[in-house]
């Protein structure tokens, strides 16, 4: 359908724009999500009577831009997941807006949905229990390509598809099992390539790979964000790969966002105890160097019964009195900088 | 090196039969850990790291797996071959180990303090109260709070860093000589992580015990390790003290492996990358194992196995790179 042309090397996708955007200023808004709250029920007793909330998302905010990549981290049970489940309606959300090209998909009716849906695409952590295993390669990443865009041509579109992720057109025929973690995160990026989504996200899609492996699969996402212009929402724990990818860095805790800032930003200009204190925390790969380091003292709480005020205050070493009772809100520090912290201005890290 | 290692493994091979061929997981394996020392094993998954911790304390499923050769020397005993309750008094006792990980190595039945207190009573008092007794003391140990009341609580109770922690004491409870951690911190938060390590090295030296880490995580070897050995494809490519590990590599796959390491203090745009991918462990290469990778293979790299070469008295590394006999028929 679509002539190859010298612009488009690779079959269906388009050429990078050329266009240049102005750097830091406008970007084009590709996704806002307006204080998303994702609260589970907790439910008791044989009448199953709802007896409390664990408030996974509680109040979360943010933009995605048009070729940007935001970084969202976090530690394990901060609900780092739940908002990319809750953007794509894998779980419900309890409130607030996801608007996608103007229509909000947390209340558009089901058919509509179904089409805003091929703009966004997920790819998952774990290569190798999220491709069907008794699905051939081709069928796993042509699955939507058929459901999205009929009409097409399926197996070229899939091939295509492969190529760009640098896997062999020939190998559409095999199985999941065939192939090694690195490629199997491959497959999981070309099935969500395939309907052309202008946002992607991704959610720990390096974690279960080896550093060299890793190393590969994140320069291939950064490069096919320069070509196809994709905005990342890109979810993971790990803040040397979330520094290396992004452009803007959001920090979750307890179900809501402390910090976002710019990643130029990361190794001095943040001001929230907590991602001062995640970064310290990270190993230096030299021996005989340490990072002046914040020891955090204890876990992170239950999001069942989350203290009130700031859902740090239980680890936070700069707690005050008004910690305990005020939640903290989110304040401009500098342009695309905004911390939630009662005493960013006062505290002094050394 | 006047002191008696702790564990010297001498060229040790443990082999898998599939129905595809023999595997060996562990070609050739020589290392020494000294008392009260931290050897770091690093390597990609696949690298025959866990296997050789396995064959350590003798848990390679047999069949498939054997040890066929080498020895593995404690305190001057030999493990291989050692019979079935001969090594059960040495397993948990006098080594003892931490699984990666912390949801799934615990029995969800049992409560934490019988857990602790199983392996104290099997090889010290059979008396269950003082047992558990030495387990609310573990616990306190291991620094997790109220520890009378977590004593009588399950693994489902408590989070993934506590979990940790009842490993740690599990496999402390009985003074061992020797620890091996397979990847202690791996499923852990960056925060809980900094926590645990400085736990185990407290505890390390509190105890006087030699620790073996196996790790994929470079920032974690430099912060605790003595030696490091570096493992690919079933052998050790490189063995030497720390310092030498980070700054005096010598093996392109350990300086491949550490520029690949993500930091945040860089800011490189693309990520230096080792091309291709492990081989296939039925279809290893017949020279070097890093070869068909390596960005500076030679001639002779294609036909013969390079032997170690030692820099100084530790720290040596198999390439042929750095000269050694051409004539060494492997």
């Amino acid at each position: 359908m679509t002539p190859a042309s010298e612009t488009a090397p690779l079959g269906g996708f388009p050429a990078p724009e050329k266009k240049t955007l102005p750097r830091d200023s406008a970007h084009e808004t590709v996704l806002c999500v307006k204080d998303l709250k994702v609260y589970f029920p907790v439910k008791k007793g044989i009448f199953k009577k709802t007896v409390g909330h664990v408030k996974a998302v509680d109040g979360v905010s943010f933009d995605l831009f048009k070729g940007r990549t935001l970084g969202l981290v976090g530690e394990s049970g901060c609900g780092k997941t739940t908002v990319a489940k809750a953007l794509v309606k894998l779980v419900p959300a309890h409130q607030g807006q996801v608007i996608c090209k103007g229509r909000d998909l947390l209340t558009a009716p089901a058919p509509e949905l179904r089409k805003l849906r091929k703009n966004i695409q997920m790819i998952f952590q774990d290569p190798f229990s999220s491709l069907d295993p008794k699905m051939t390669v081709g069928n796993i990443i042509g699955e939507a390509v058929k459901f999205h865009r009929p009409g097409e041509d399926v197996k070229k579109r899939v091939q295509d598809c492969m190529e760009i992720t640098g896997l062999r057109r020939e190998y559409d025929k095999r199985y999941p099992h065939e192939f090694s973690g690195g490629q199997r995160q491959r497959i999981g990026i070309a099935r969500a390539l395939a309907t052309e989504p202008a946002i992607v996200i991704a959610d720990e899609p390096v974690s279960a790979l080896d550093v060299s492996v890793q190393a590969r699969v994140l320069n291939l996402m950064k490069s096919l964000q320069q070509r196809l212009n994709i905005a990342y929402l890109f979810i993971t724990h790990d803040l040397s790969v979330v520094k290396h990818i992004s452009h803007d860095i959001a920090v979750m805790y307890l179900g809501s966002i402390v910090e976002i800032f710019n990643s130029r930003d990361l190794k001095s200009g943040t001001v929230h105890p907590y991602t001062r204190a995640l970064i310290s925390s990270i190993p230096l790969a030299m021996p005989g160097q340490k990072r002046n380091r914040i020891e955090l003292t204890g876990e992170i709480p239950s999001p069942m019964d989350a203290p009130p005020g700031c859902g740090f205050q239980t680890r936070c070493p700069y707690k005050i009195t008004r910690c305990e009772t005020h939640r903290p809100l989110l304040e401009r520090v500098k342009s695309r900088h905004t911390v939630a912290c009662h005493r960013w201005k006062e505290i002094k890290f050394s | 090196m006047s002191q008696d290692p702790l564990l010297e493994i001498k060229n040790l091979e443990t082999v898998f039969f599939t129905d595809d061929g023999v595997i060996k997981g562990c070609d050739g394996v020589s290392l020494k850990v000294n008392p009260g020392e931290t050897l770091a094993v690093v390597g990609e998954s696949g690298s025959g790291k866990s296997v050789t911790a396995m064959s350590i304390l003798n848990l390679i499923p047999d069949p498939p797996g054997k040890i066929t050769n080498g020895e593995i020397l404690f305190q001057g005993q030999n493990l291989v071959g050692l019979g079935k309750e001969e090594m059960r008094k040495i397993r948990g006792n006098h080594i003892a180990m931490i699984f990666q990980e912390p949801m799934t190595s615990l029995n969800p039945a049992m409560t934490v303090g019988a857990q602790i207190a199983e392996s104290v009573m099997l090889h010290h008092n059979p008396d269950k109260k003082a047992a558990l007794e030495k387990a609310q003391e573990m616990l306190h140990l291991v620094g997790i709070p109220a520890p009378a009341r977590r004593l009588k609580e399950y693994p489902h109770q408590m989070s993934g860093g506590m979990r940790q922690r009842v490993m740690i004491a599990i496999a402390l409870a009985c003074s061992p000589s020797l620890l091996i951690a397979d990847e202690p911190t791996s499923a852990l938060d960056v925060t809980i992580q900094s926590q645990i390590l400085k736990l185990m090295k407290k505890l390390q030296e509190k105890m006087d015990m030699a620790v073996l880490l196996i790790t994929h995580d470079m920032g974690v070897v430099a912060e605790t390790a003595d030696k490091v050995a570096v493992m690919y494809c079933g052998s050790i490519v490189e063995y030497g003290p720390g310092h030498d590990i980070f700054f005096n590599a010598k093996h392109p796959y350990l300086m491949g492996l550490k520029e690949s390491v993500l930091s945040i203090d860089d800011t490189v745009d693309e990520l230096p990358v080792i091309k291709g991918n492990i081989p296939d462990p039925l279809h290893l290469p017949p020279g070097c194992r890093f070869e068909p990778r390596c960005p500076r293979a030679m001639e002779i790299c294609k036909r013969k196995r390079p032997q170690p070469v030692y820099f100084n008295s530790e720290h040596h590394a198999c390439c042929w790179l750095h000269g050694g006999d051409h004539d060494t028929s492997v």
